[in-house]
């Protein structure tokens, strides 16, 4: 009161103290390097001999118009990206939901397939996929995380999806979500072994949600159907954005995205840091385009504990 | 009455064989990497030679892991990295969880916004930033202050503190999705706790301390797995920033480089099968020191949960 400030406003400076060493990091490691970028995207980088300066040509727009109209593959990469994206993401979300409900209840054996189903999390992570990638033998055995087109292949010759595609129709069922559901069993690898971080996620939000309510909800008569709709669902909401926001930017920007290896390539080998700064920054706005998208529209079914936050 | 009983055990019979078919199904999908990795692993040297051995080795050994071992320099690598591993977890995981219940249960202005870059850290690569990041860190500096009282600006490059400052800040490796995880998860945590504990007179810090941190155990695990997962197999952010370091995701890297730099003694230990009998082994101890933290990790918080209970 002495310094003139009411109780919310103290309130809230207590809130910027919170958020404060983000703040400042955001501002000097994020911020600025990205302007930097954006800078780079309008010319030529050359970094000198001993990688201590470099020197920037000014180009204008030259990368933009490059990327988009003289050569094709930023284009055709970008759309690949977006399918992929809209083809793997609702799976992904429904996939790793469904794993953590069938391995959230006591059962036996339920450690052993935590325990398996984490193991994704690590065998994707950082250099893990390139060194199964390089490695002679376990290429002769036709293993690794495969990923992409290699892992199709590698479904389409364990499983025949014609038959069910053809038993599913015959019982007339609508042939679009037929030719999803296809695509997704042919996918299933890349599925599963990006679902790994989701798993958990959810799972941890299921372990925390009370049993009491559901056991309330159970004195009162509600069927497990209306328990998972009503209690379950609506409670792990929260995560369930995480989750698929996450996903949508996992699809988007993984090392196995062809688009960013394509611009790692141009960046990092043929060290073209001003063309791949300028398809960065393009990818990067529609990337955020579609997240804000998506951010907004799933926002408004998320239900917290307390709406006034 | 029985009728009822029967048909609600059946049900319960084929929610089992339903559980167990999908979770199996798909575990296969999972293991089969892990199993060939496993089987050339303990893979013989001599039955590289032999054409009946596909999968699963006729002569089991060890060696290929005694040697991996050695060419990674493997003990004396795994404490180092253990080390700073699990300390810039911890930076990562605390200054994340400040920053989430910032934004969580704090209305100031530009929240939005802040929140907004959150998800934008996350969205724009490592790769897009890393060269201008990369010239800041060499001669760092804020508004020019240490070169005021110095004369110099500081190198950070070359030492850890480059990224113990990332991850302070909430732009270590997929920060971004801790912070989230957090914020929703404090966004759920019933207001009426917080209030309660504020009219018995406890300040905003101290609620955070002894309300909101223990009730998040179980978040903070598994956000700090996560961490650990990134960190462990990253060699991204660590070979640009610290060009000299020998953590273990470092020495997997250069493992068949080195190897093939030592060379082998013999007609089959030079050739590119027993670099990758060792690769193999190396990998699996690459990967054996997390899978032991989560399955403690797993245990220890199912059990917290059971113990607290308390939201909802």
């Amino acid at each position: 009161m002495k310094r003139g400030l009411n109780l919310s406003q103290k309130r809230e400076l207590k809130g910027l103290v919170f958020v404060a060493p983000f703040a400042l990091g955001m501002l000097f490691f994020f911020l600025i390097p990205l302007v930097q970028s954006f800078i780079f995207s309008f010319g030529d980088v050359r970094m000198n001999d001993a990688l201590t300066g470099y020197q920037f040509d000014w180009g204008g727009i030259d990368n933009y118009v490059r990327a988009l109209f003289r050569e094709l593959n930023f284009t055709n990469e970008l759309r690949t990206s977006v399918v992929n994206m809209l083809m793997n993401v609702p799976v992904i979300v429904m996939v790793s939901f469904l794993i953590a409900v069938l391995i959230k209840d006591k059962f036996v054996g339920r450690s052993l397939y935590r325990v398996l189903f984490f193991l994704p999390v690590i065998l994707t992570a950082g250099i893990l996929p390139n060194i199964d990638a390089e490695d002679v033998l376990q290429g002769l055995m036709g293993s690794g995380v495969v990923v992409g087109a290699d892992a199709k292949n590698t479904v389409a010759g364990l499983i025949n999806t014609d038959q069910l595609s053809d038993l599913l129709l015959s019982m007339n069922i609508m042939p679009g979500a037929v030719n999803y559901l296809m695509e997704a069993i042919r996918n299933i690898i890349t599925i599963v072994n990006n679902s790994g971080i989701q798993i958990l996620i959810f799972l941890t939000a299921l372990q925390t949600i009370s049993p009491s309510i559901n056991e309330a909800a159970r004195v009162e008569g509600a069927t497990p159907w209306e328990i998972f709709w009503k209690i379950t669902v609506p409670m792990i909401s929260p995560q369930l954005l995480v989750v698929t926001i996450y996903t949508i930017i996992d699809s988007f920007v993984n090392v196995n995205n062809s688009l960013m290896q394509y611009i790692y390539r141009i960046g990092f080998v043929k060290f073209e840091v001003g063309y791949a700064a300028s398809m960065t920054w393009m990818y990067f706005l529609i990337v955020a385009l579609v997240i804000g998208a998506f951010y907004f529209a799933l926002s408004r079914f998320v239900f917290y504990n307390d709406s006034e936050r | 009455m029985k009728k009822r009983l029967g048909r609600a055990h059946a049900g319960r019979v084929a929610v089992m064989i339903f559980r167990y078919v999908i979770l199996t199904g798909l575990a296969f999908v999972i293991l089969y990497p892990f199993l060939i990795k496993l089987g050339i692993a303990f893979m013989d040297v001599t039955d590289l030679n032999d054409s009946t051995v596909r999968f699963i080795p006729k002569t089991f050994t060890l060696d290929n892991f005694v040697n991996a071992a050695e060419v990674m320099d493997y003990l004396p690598n795994l404490l180092k990295t253990v080390l700073f591993t699990v300390t810039i977890s911890l930076v990562q995981v605390i200054f994340a969880m400040l920053a989430a219940y910032g934004f969580a249960s704090f209305k100031f202005p530009g929240r939005g916004i802040l929140f907004g870059f959150v998800l934008m850290t996350l969205i724009v690569p490592p790769q897009a930033i890393v060269l201008p990041l990369y010239l800041n860190f060499q001669s760092f500096d804020i508004f020019g202050l240490f070169k005021l009282i110095t004369g110099e600006p500081l190198t950070l490059l070359g030492s850890p503190v480059s990224l113990y400052l990332l991850a302070a800040t909430g732009l270590g490796l997929k920060n971004g999705l801790i912070i989230f995880i957090f914020r929703q998860f404090f966004k759920g945590f019933p207001r009426e706790l917080e209030e309660s504990a504020s009219i018995d007179g406890a300040g905003v810090f101290r609620t955070f301390l002894s309300i909101i941190v223990p009730s998040a155990v179980p978040m903070i695990l598994t956000a700090f797995l996560f961490t650990i997962v990134w960190q462990w197999t990253d060699s991204f952010y660590t070979s640009i920033f610290i060009p000299n370091n020998t953590f273990l995701a470092r020495s997997l890297e250069m493992l068949v480089t080195n190897l093939s730099i030592a060379g082998g003694d013999g007609a089959l230990t030079s050739t590119t099968y027993y670099y990758s009998l060792l690769n193999n082994a190396g990998i699996l101890l690459f990967i054996l020191p997390i899978l032991i933290l989560y399955l403690f990790c797993q245990r220890h918080f199912i059990e917290s949960i059971e113990r607290t209970g308390l939201v909802g």
